[in-house]
């Protein structure tokens, strides 16, 4: 198993008391699965997604992902976790503003172990002409393919993807998860993708409900339709 | 090259106002603190091997009768005397020349160009006449009815302050006016054989008091000065001294001043990036790795600032250094910037930024990705004091700039902060000013005389007219202070010691001056005792009155009354006042002073002073400017979004400029006021320590006329710089808003 969670708990303090985001989530998902996190929103499904990528820690519970355990991992451990092993891809891109494409995806690729070629990444997504822009330059989705770019580059073990269709209409949406699929066969990267989309769970292997921070469903789905049959 | 370091120049070039305006500060704050520095200690070592070189005397004295055997004496008390004349020669540009023959032993001219006179027909000329009136090396001079070749420049130990007279305002240093010159011995015996003769002694140690006991002995004293009480010697060390402090304090505090802004707006900067320090950190970038990362501009604005600032004042060494010795007349010796200010210029500002943009950036680093990248939410949640607060009244404008002053708390300390650096400097040269008039003021308005004559000896028959007087030269029994006291009749009219309220103070009792009274620690009703300086005679007095007056510290008191002190007939004098000029046998005028030459003295004196007030107020304002605009700018940087929200919902430019940056005129208003007393306790403590020792004190006065010139001055800095801030508020675009949730 890529990723094991047991008991998982994130808690957050609200004036006097306290309000558990997620209450005692237990799952796993191995390697090479594209699993869909639904639910609607404030349900926690970020929160989860964090966690599992060592952006955020549990609060109860443990975290074992590619056999590193996050919630008792050093400050460095963590690093050094996101650096190997994870690919984040933002709802808001967050690209670095003031680097053009090439240099966005560089970032990533200096301090990566095995990259692929950015040319190649480039290429895959579509960015060629125009890896010489500045973000602010950059439609919606094309920032966000470069967010993909970014993530795919340094050939991560797991890609974790928060609404990544969520600010883009949707033929580009469209676009963004076929790049995703594309990407999870070619090179069997576990994908996990948040969204409140019901339809994108079908073209998924697994689908994961959330409601107020507890597992509704979890349910295996098999890829019942193909990125381009999403609908809106 | 990791692609992150690419973002540095974009920065640049996206900060330009900020991160240019960043490194002029910390350049000019560098520049004062090395420039004068380098002046203090350059000018300090110089003198240092100029008394040494030239053999600078331990006092000068006039014996009663001849030596039988001066080097047999000289070598049983292990001196080294030398006799030297002196006379003066009027030239026809209203210069006069004070001509002294060439010495070989004891204050030795140093040449500070060209070279020693040799010929009959050459001479020397003082090094500050020679600068100020641009005489060229090879001019012909006619003194004392002969002509002479000016074959060298030259400075003299015992004149190194070259002031005309050592009492009341002949103490004011005019190069123009007065001056130096040495010839050869045979030239002074040709040309003015009649010349007055002094001695000079140096001893081994310095120490006079022996030397002067076993001089009185063998040939008796008429007249003794130490050189650690003659002001042509300590005015210039006491200056030195006094500009030393201020050259290490203030400089170094204006400094730290510009280095702890720079630091605050840099860590600012750091603080406005932190979603894309979370994005970073969430790729797999270390703390470590980021916090060196942004370290890279602050070091770079710090190093070019103070590396710019310490070659500028390279640039600027010669002419401040020529200009200061213009004053002081020392052979400039030593002309190199000293290391060690260099080092503290270069270091200081890169050693209080980096740390602290460190401390900044790492702090802000330790938390987790995701709390960094939810900037939008996080920063724009209301503070505890902003919710504590309530606002519920006035217009939503006025609450909201009250909000945007309450969250930029920090923001609107820095402004404070460099509003008083700002003021500080201004009022510095305000308070400069005001001093400097009340001095100039306390001199002259109560001189009704146009001329004071000195006499040869005491006289009892006065056939020349004007008012007769007696001045005596005393000093503190430490011998530290000498100040004359004048014996005034009762009727005098021309001159009037008035108290703090301007009444007349009857001639009657112990009047002190206010410069002595300061000096001294006197207080009406305090008794003091004092030594008469040539005779050694102990006198104690009780103070009666102090007068203001500030150049000079003197004791007035009833002629009758120190006559009896002295033991001279009741009637006797030997001074007199006029307010016209008097036909007095010139035998009998030991000195003659006019009034209107003093006052001329005393405004070319105080004219170089007016061009460095200028000149500090213009860094000043300078400061001031880039200070208010790199916290305006900061505003309007980190409230960007905000202010691309309400332009999207249809906000003037105007009413946007006054709910964003309207804030920020208490916080300026608040920090000049601050820097008032600030400026009026450490300028007390500075003067106190740089006038002891010399005969006038300089009173501290500020006056409000000043300080709303300044606040002026400051308001309009402030406007200026928002305007510049003004320009970036209308520059935002709109559509910022509309994205900045993504970034
Ligand atoms: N920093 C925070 N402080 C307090 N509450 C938070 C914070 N972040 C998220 N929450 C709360 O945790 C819950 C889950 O949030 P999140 O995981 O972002 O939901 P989703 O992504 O499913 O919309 C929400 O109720 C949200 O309000
Ligand atoms: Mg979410």
């Amino acid at each position: 198993m890529l990723i094991e969670l047991n008991k998982a708990g994130r808690r957050y303090h609200m004036g006097q008391g306290e309000f558990w985001a997620l209450k005692d989530i237990t799952l796993s998902i191995p390697e090479g699965q594209l699993v869909t996190i639904l639910g609607p929103s404030g349900s926690g499904k970020s929160t989860l997604l964090n966690i599992m990528g060592g952006i955020d820690r549990a609060d109860a519970g443990t975290v074992r992902v590619a056999g590193v355990d996050l919630s008792h991992a050093s400050e460095g451990d963590l690093t050094q976790f996101r650096r190997d092993t994870v690919g984040f891809v933002f709802q808001f891109f967050n690209l670095i503003p003031n680097l053009t494409v090439h240099e966005n995806i560089e970032v990533t690729v200096d301090i990566a172990k095995k990259p692929l070629s950015i040319d190649e990444v480039l290429d895959a997504v579509g960015l060629v002409p125009l890896a010489d822009r500045f973000p602010a330059e950059l439609s919606g989705g094309e920032q966000q393919r470069v967010s993909l770019a970014r993530a795919v580059v340094k050939n991560p073990a797991l890609l974790l993807a928060d609404e990544p269709t969520g600010s883009l209409d949707f033929a580009t949406s469209r676009d963004i998860l076929r790049l995703l699929v594309r990407v999870n066969e070619v090179y069997h990267t576990t994908i996990v993708l948040v969204t409140h989309n019901a339809a994108i769970a079908d073209m998924t292997d697994r689908v994961i409900r959330l409601r107020s921070g507890e597992v509704e469903e979890d349910r295996l789905v098999g890829r019942l339709i193909k990125a381009e049959e999403v609908t809106w | 090259m990791s692609p992150l370091l690419k973002r540095i120049p974009r920065t640049v070039r996206s900060n330009q106002w900020l991160v240019y305006g960043s490194i002029t500060l910390v350049m000019l704050a560098c520049m004062l603190y090395v420039s004068l520095n380098t002046l203090i200690v350059d000018i300090g070592q110089s003198r240092s091997r100029f008394e040494r070189e030239s053999q600078i005397e331990s006092a000068t004295f006039l014996p009663q009768k001849p030596f039988a055997a001066l080097s047999t004496f000289e070598r049983d008390h292990g001196l080294t005397i030398e006799r030297r004349r002196e006379v003066d020669a009027a030239l026809d540009n209203g210069l006069t020349l004070r001509v002294f023959e060439q010495t070989m032993r004891v204050d030795i001219p140093a040449i500070t160009a060209g070279r020693d006179v040799q010929a009959d027909d050459e001479m020397l000329l003082g090094q500050t006449v020679a600068t100020v009136l641009k005489v060229p090396l090879g001019t012909r001079m006619t003194l004392l009815g002969r002509s002479f070749t000016v074959v060298g420049f030259a400075a003299v130990p015992d004149y190194m302050y070259p002031i005309r007279t050592t009492d009341d305002a002949g103490i004011i240093l005019d190069p123009k006016a007065f001056g130096i010159a040495v010839i050869t011995p045979a030239a002074m015996d040709s040309c003015a054989p009649e010349a007055l003769a002094t001695w000079h002694v140096r001893t081994i140690n310095g120490v006079t008091a022996t030397a002067r006991q076993a001089l009185d002995e063998t040939v008796g004293l008429t007249y003794w000065q130490d050189i650690t009480t003659n002001p042509r010697y300590t005015l210039a060390t006491v200056k030195l001294e006094g500009a030393a402090s201020v050259s290490t304090s203030m400089p170094l505090v204006i400094l730290l001043l510009a280095s702890l802004l720079l630091a605050a707006a840099q860590g600012r900067m750091v603080r406005m990036q932190r979603a894309q320090l979370g994005t970073l950190k969430a790729l797999g970038y270390s703390t470590r790795e980021l916090v060196l990362h942004e370290l890279a501009l602050p070091a770079v604005i710090a190093l070019s600032g103070s590396v710019l600032g310490v070659l500028s004042s390279i640039l600027t060494m010669r002419p401040i250094l020529n200009f200061m010795v213009s004053y002081f007349s020392v052979p400039l010796y030593v002309a190199t910037v000293p290391w060690r200010a260099a080092i503290v210029g270069i270091v200081a500002p890169v050693f209080f930024t980096v740390p602290a943009v460190a401390l900044v950036a790492a702090r802000l680093l330790g938390q987790t990705p995701v709390k960094l990248m939810q900037t939008t939410t996080l920063s724009t949640r209301p503070g505890l004091l902003e919710r504590s607060l309530h606002l519920t009244r006035g217009s939503f404008q006025n609450r909201f700039a009250v909000r945007a002053a309450i969250r930029g708390l920090t923001r609107l300390t820095l402004l404070m902060l460099g509003a008083m650096l700002a003021g500080y400097l201004l009022l510095f040269g305000g308070a400069m000013r005001d001093s400097m008039d009340m001095l100039v003021r306390g001199a002259f308005q109560d001189t009704r005389y146009n001329y004071t004559y000195v006499l040869t000896a005491p006289r009892l028959k006065n056939p020349w007219g004007g008012e007769a007087l007696t001045s005596v030269p005393f000093t503190t029994t430490d011998g530290q202070l000498t100040f004359q006291v004048t014996g005034l009749s009762a009727t005098s009219t021309l001159l009037v010691p008035r108290d703090s309220t301007g009444q007349a103070i009857p001639i009657d009792r112990v009047i002190i001056t206010r410069a002595l009274a300061q000096k001294l620690d006197l207080q009406p009703g305090d008794t003091w005792t004092m030594q008469q300086s040539v005779t050694g005679q102990e006198v104690t007095l009780t103070v009666d009155a102090v007068a203001e007056m500030y150049t000079t510290a003197a004791v007035i008191m009833p002629q009758t009354r120190l006559n009896s002190i002295l033991g001279t007939p009741p009637s006797s004098f030997n001074a007199l006042l006029s307010t016209t000029s008097l036909q007095i046998p010139a035998q009998d005028v030991l000195m003659t002073m006019s009034t209107a030459q003093s006052r001329a003295a005393f405004d070319s004196a105080v004219e170089p002073l007016w061009v460095t007030l200028g000149s500090v107020a213009v860094i000043a304002v300078f400061i001031a400017l880039l200070a208010l605009s790199i916290v305006t700018t900061l505003t309007v940087e980190e409230e960007r979004v905000t202010i691309s929200l309400l332009k999207v919902l249809g906000y003037r430019a105007e009413e946007l400029n006054r709910m964003v940056l309207g804030s920020g005129i208490v916080a300026v208003a608040t920090g000049f006021v601050l820097s008032i007393p600030l400026l009026l306790t450490s300028l007390g403590r500075l003067l106190a320590t740089t006038t002891s020792g010399i005969s006038f004190s300089l009173p501290i006065r500020l006056s409000p006329l000043s300080i709303l010139f300044c606040a002026v001055i400051m308001l309009a800095t402030y406007l200026l710089s928002l305007r510049a801030a003004r320009r970036k508020v209308l520059g935002v675009q709109m559509a910022i808003s509309l994205k900045a949730a993504r970034e």
